[in-house]
């Protein structure tokens, strides 16, 4: 299994700050983009992307390449601050940390657009962490089963009963959007 | 039932494709950068703090500081005030041998 990563990780632990910025650049985007869908709101998933960066540059010195693939490894350490922040919310439901949009229709289209996403947002918002987790990483990131499963730390045939329960509610909870 | 679950996933991943872009902000980028030079400055000192305890194990930093610029002081003014006397005292007794017995480097009569 070849990390594409291992060449900038270890530099990156010598100190090599090029090598740190190329390594933020290939996968801030992607962890900024997980956190914000489980966080549900810009700010909380900026602070979850910085505490694993910081531990990014912490662990980096002690890299050993071969155990796991660096971004396998670096979305569980995302997660995990992603986990955190929802249960440090005091009391606070996920349907309250979301602004749920009106549903009157919009005048203009981008604002139709913009309306519509955040319904999606809300009913993603609105799923059980784990299964929201789940969809997120094999629906909207792209991993494969394998990976989710592990960073998740689940196994192969856990993710696939949450991506199933996962994707019927959403289809359910959205079904006036697409299917109508 | 495989069809259904693949018609969900279908549908799902269209529906996330909706949804909005997450933007990522330069100062973001700008603070995780800066953690990481604070990391690599810490454990440079922390480099430097391992190097101190084999020198003089235990102690705080301003001991081996203060013994090496003691040292550094008997050093240079050993060096700037004992050499000027012993070198005042060693030009006297300076001699300049010459060897008696070395061929003439030149000859008188060359031209006769």
């Amino acid at each position: 299994m070849i990390d594409p990563d291992t060449d900038l990780v270890t530099r990156a632990g010598l100190g090599d700050r090029a090598a740190a910025q190329a390594l933020m650049a290939r996968h801030l985007p992607k962890m900024l983009t997980v956190a914000r869908r489980m966080l549900g709101s810009q700010a909380a998933a900026e602070d979850a992307v910085q505490d694993a960066f910081l531990k990014v540059w912490t662990h980096a010195s002690r890299w050993q390449p071969g155990k796991a693939l660096f971004e396998t490894w670096l979305y569980r350490v995302v997660m995990n601050k992603c986990y955190d922040l929802l249960r440090k919310r005091p009391n606070a439901s996920l349907d309250e940390a979301i602004e749920i949009p009106d549903a009157a229709p919009q005048a203009d289209a981008v604002m139709q657009n913009t309306a519509l996403g955040q319904e999606i947002e809300a009913a993603l918002a609105a799923l059980p962490e784990r299964q929201r987790a789940a969809i997120v990483l094999c629906h909207h990131q792209e991993c494969g089963n394998i990976e989710a499963a592990e960073i998740l730390g689940i196994s192969v045939e856990a993710l696939e009963s949450l991506l199933s329960r996962g994707r019927r509610t959403l289809r359910a909870r959205l079904a006036h959007l697409k299917d109508g | 039932m495989g069809n259904f679950e693949d018609d969900d996933a279908m549908w799902v991943t269209e529906a996330l494709k909706d949804l909005p872009t997450v933007p990522v902000p330069a100062a973001l980028q700008q603070s995780i950068l800066a953690s990481f030079d604070a990391v690599t400055a810490r454990r440079r000192a922390s480099l430097f703090d391992r190097f101190r305890d084999v020198v003089w194990p235990g102690a705080p930093a301003w001991r081996p500081a203060v013994a090496l610029a003691l040292s550094l002081f008997v050093g240079v003014a050993a060096g700037t005030l004992v050499p000027l006397e012993g070198a005042m005292a060693d030009s006297s007794e300076q001699t300049v041998s010459v060897a008696l017995d070395a061929p003439p480097s030149f000859d008188l009569d060359e031209n006769s």
